[in-house]
């Protein structure tokens, strides 16, 4: 073959999905104001745990790479799952132990189920409940109490009543948006809940910053570097769960559960955008992407209740991803290889 | 112009960028052609001149050997100078007779016969197309007459006539069928009486095709039944498989009966052959894409290199990337300019490095995208999984058959994984044909 500038690759030469390399670098520097807020706020300790879980996730890969000769270092989504890790652990975290424990969900969660889309569990969600069997002390106790449940009658006033310290901003803020466009709605925000989407004080970096989660899930939707299904249903299966059961146990009320402060305080949004959608783990289909999604809000409304858990998403993860090869087999065989109908 | 593609399954679009040409007349005859002994699937055909020889304009350079091999002639007249391999523009190489350019024309710049084609029996009509080497562009390129051959044999045989592209961003039988009408219309009509065909259908694409003032159906096909039909335009619609279910879809009757697919570029090679009494010399081209200087809609001798068509188009503008040969969702790469247009050429895009860049083949993230938008509903992936690991399965084997190499899958995979290829490869090796 002659030597040319010519490309010659197979068609379509038409795409119209960003290359999977493209995927995992936007959804790394969607993370990075998060890692920079981290950074303004001196929060080191979490920033040492995102380091040594990213040297973790590498060790994890190149256990396997090196000897199948597998390029490493090209692989974002190394760098990206030990972020995530990182993330997911509180700054009081050993960062040795982190390291440990990002290298253990990759190895076994990742790697040795044969690398990128291939492996059935997620590594974030293995790591960190490694992690909170490993180090339980350095994980946040659960926000709010059952006594302080019965005593308020909403999780969110439950908090308030103990140790929750807001923004000294906070009360600016809500003023302006109740007197101005919540006013106008007729909808009036109370105290607390900006503290909640823009920082909330937990040791949880994940947990901290839903403002930018949720500005990072409109880049990653509309850039559709992930699927919208599985998040939609989680969230909507979670809220409907927190709104109709979650105060039940405490005051035999059947409605009135506090979705905001649900959504805010255990890290599922993070869980939403970043953890459950992963290819890898999900069912492919749509209808496999919404039972996902369903059993997925379900499975956090037994682990984390009104709200305010530490680990309850993670363990919660697990559990749709124990269940998902399940759908899956369901899922091939409705949808056949002989081309019957989905 | 922005044209936006939907697929068929899926609401997941394509959009890219095409100007709406009109033929704008012969490109330059190429000093030196190079016309390859083989422009179709099938055999190549065995030549019969030599070097040094002398040709006419339209001699017979190479004779079919089979019913799989049509005739090439000389689009130019010069001087043979070497029979060599040659990269093609179906990215396989091949022996190509390297002409000369010298002497006097005797067809171009000549007044065009005209003959009473109505007047020429089916038989006659298909030695004509036989010696005048036309083939047939619908699907896979293959020489026209042995299939019209067989079809004649057939009890009421049918003509489809595909009004628009297989693969939307070529542009050219949608062109054709705009610009040259009664051409297009009187080469079907001229295969439909090679067959003896009943009725002939005409597809459009999203809406009623309208013919152009002064012009009837009826004046041209006589009493065969013309039938007009159309299709949602969803990516994709012009193969063979889709087509048949909508033509079986609008005349019932049609089922189960032979027909004969074709498109506008062998219409008006039946037209040329017949009427014109020319062999098949030259071919409609379309030049576009974001690298070159000036798109054109040329009338391009056969073995006219692409370097000399993209020079006469204003060289290129950008930083090249890619050749692209017959569409940019089914067409090939190419990467020598001395590739010459042959029978199967419809279109070139020159594309740059913005819009086309380079990218690597990854491993499958498990998307399930491809499984999403596959118009015939197979796996795409597990089906690839299994070719990988050689376990061909029953219904592997029947998603190999069903699919239709529109690479739809392909188009959508974040991992850039040539699915459809893949799978065309394992069809081939099964001997299978796609449709």
């Amino acid at each position: 073959m002659k030597k040319t500038g010519w490309i010659v690759s197979p068609s379509p030469f038409i795409l119209t999905r960003p290359t999977v390399t493209k995927m995992s670098f936007i959804t790394l520097a969607s993370l990075v104001p998060q890692i920079g807020l981290m950074a303004l706020d001196g929060d080191y300790g979490a920033l040492l745990n995102v380091l040594c879980a990213i040297v973790g996730s590498i060790a994890a890969e190149l256990t396997i790479g090196i000897p199948a000769r597998k390029p490493i270092a090209k692989d974002l989504t190394v760098y990206l799952t030990g972020v995530l890790i990182g993330m997911f652990l509180p700054c009081g975290f050993n960062p040795a132990l982190a390291g440990i424990v990002a290298f253990v969900g990759v190895l076994f969660g990742k790697t040795l189920f044969g690398g990128k889309g291939s492996f059935w569990v997620h590594p974030v969600a293995i790591a960190i409940c490694v992690g909170y069997i490993s180090q339980a002390a350095a994980f946040p106790t659960t926000l709010v109490t059952a006594d302080g449940l019965k005593a308020v009658g909403d999780a969110f006033g439950a908090l308030k009543l103990d140790r929750f310290s807001q923004l000294t901003q906070d009360q600016t803020v809500t003023g302006t948006l109740n007197s101005g466009l919540l006013g106008s709605l007729g909808i009036r925000l109370p105290e607390g809940y900006i503290t909640l989407l823009w920082n909330s004080p937990s040791p949880i970096p994940a947990f901290r910053y839903n403002i930018f989660t949720l500005i990072s899930s409109i880049v990653l939707l509309s850039m559709e570097i992930i699927d919208w299904i599985i998040p939609f249903f989680f969230i909507a299966t979670y809220g409907v769960c927190v709104w109709f059961l979650s105060l039940f146990p405490f005051t035999a009320a059947f409605t009135g559960g506090n979705i905001l402060f649900a959504l805010l305080t255990s890290g599922t949004l993070f869980a939403a955008f970043y953890v459950l959608p992963e290819y890898s783990t999900s069912p492919r289909t749509r209808l496999g992407k919404a039972i996902t999604g369903i059993v997925g809000g379900a499975a956090a409304f037994m682990n984390c209740g009104p709200g305010g858990s530490p680990v309850g998403v993670m363990f919660a993860v697990l559990i749709v991803n124990l269940i998902n090869p399940l759908i899956e087999h369901f899922e091939n065989r409705t949808h056949t290889i002989s081309g019957e109908q989905a | 112009m922005t044209h936006i593609i939907q697929f068929r399954r899926s609401r997941e679009n394509i959009v890219y960028e095409s100007p709406q040409l009109n033929p704008s007349g012969n490109a330059f005859m190429p000093t030196t052609a190079f016309v390859p002994l083989i422009q179709h699937k099938g055999t190549p055909a065995r030549a019969v001149v030599s070097p040094g020889e002398t040709v006419r304009e339209g001699q017979l350079i190479a004779r079919g050997t089979g019913p799989d091999s049509a005739n090439v002639h000389s689009p130019i007249p010069g001087i043979i100078r070497e029979f060599r391999r040659i990269p093609l523009p179906d990215g396989t190489m091949g022996e190509a007779a390297c002409i000369e350019l010298a002497g006097s024309f005797s067809l171009s710049g000549r007044r065009e016969e005209r003959n009473a084609w109505k007047n020429i029996g089916p038989s006659e009509i298909l030695r004509i197309m036989d010696d005048r080497g036309t083939v047939n562009t619908f699907g896979e390129t293959v020489p026209l007459a042995p299939q019209l051959r067989a079809a004649s044999k057939a009890v009421r045989p049918a003509v489809v006539l595909r009004l628009f592209d297989r693969d939307p961003t070529c542009g050219l039988d949608e062109g054709l069928a705009r610009n040259m009408t009664r051409e297009v219309l009187e080469g079907t009509a001229i295969i439909a009486r090679a067959i003896s065909a009943e009725t002939v259908c005409l597809i459009n694409v999203g809406k009623k095709w309208r013919l152009p003032d002064g012009m009837d159906t009826e004046s041209i096909f006589g009493k065969t039944t013309v039938v007009e039909t159309w299709n949602s335009g969803k990516y994709p619609s012009g193969n063979e498989a889709q087509i048949s279910s909508q033509v079986t879809a609008r005349c019932p009757e049609l089922l189960n009966r032979e027909t004969i697919y074709i498109d506008p570029p062998t219409a008006i090679s039946a037209y040329d052959s017949i009427v014109r009494n020319q062999p098949a010399l030259y071919r409609y081209v379309l030049i576009l894409g974001p690298a070159v200087g000036k798109p054109a809609f040329l009338k391009v001798k056969i073995g006219t290199p692409i370097g000399d068509l993209i020079e006469e188009c204003g060289g290129v503008k950008a930083a090249p990337a890619r050749i692209i040969v017959n569409g940019l969702l089914t067409g090939t790469a190419i990467y020598d300019l001395d590739t010459p247009v042959t029978k199967y050429t419809k279109s070139f895009h020159l594309m740059d490095r913005e819009s086309c860049p380079d990218f690597e083949v990854q491993d499958c993230i498990h998307c399930g995208r491809c499984l999403q938008v596959c118009p015939v509903r197979i796996d795409p992936m597990r089906t690839v999984t299994a070719i990988r690991k050689e376990r061909i399965s029953a219904g592997i084997g029947e998603s190999i058959g069903k699919c239709q190499g529109c690479g739809c899958c392909a188009i959508v995979c974040p991992s850039r994984i040539p699915l459809h290829h893949i799978i065309g490869a394992a069809s081939m090796r099964n001997g299978g044909n796609r449709k």
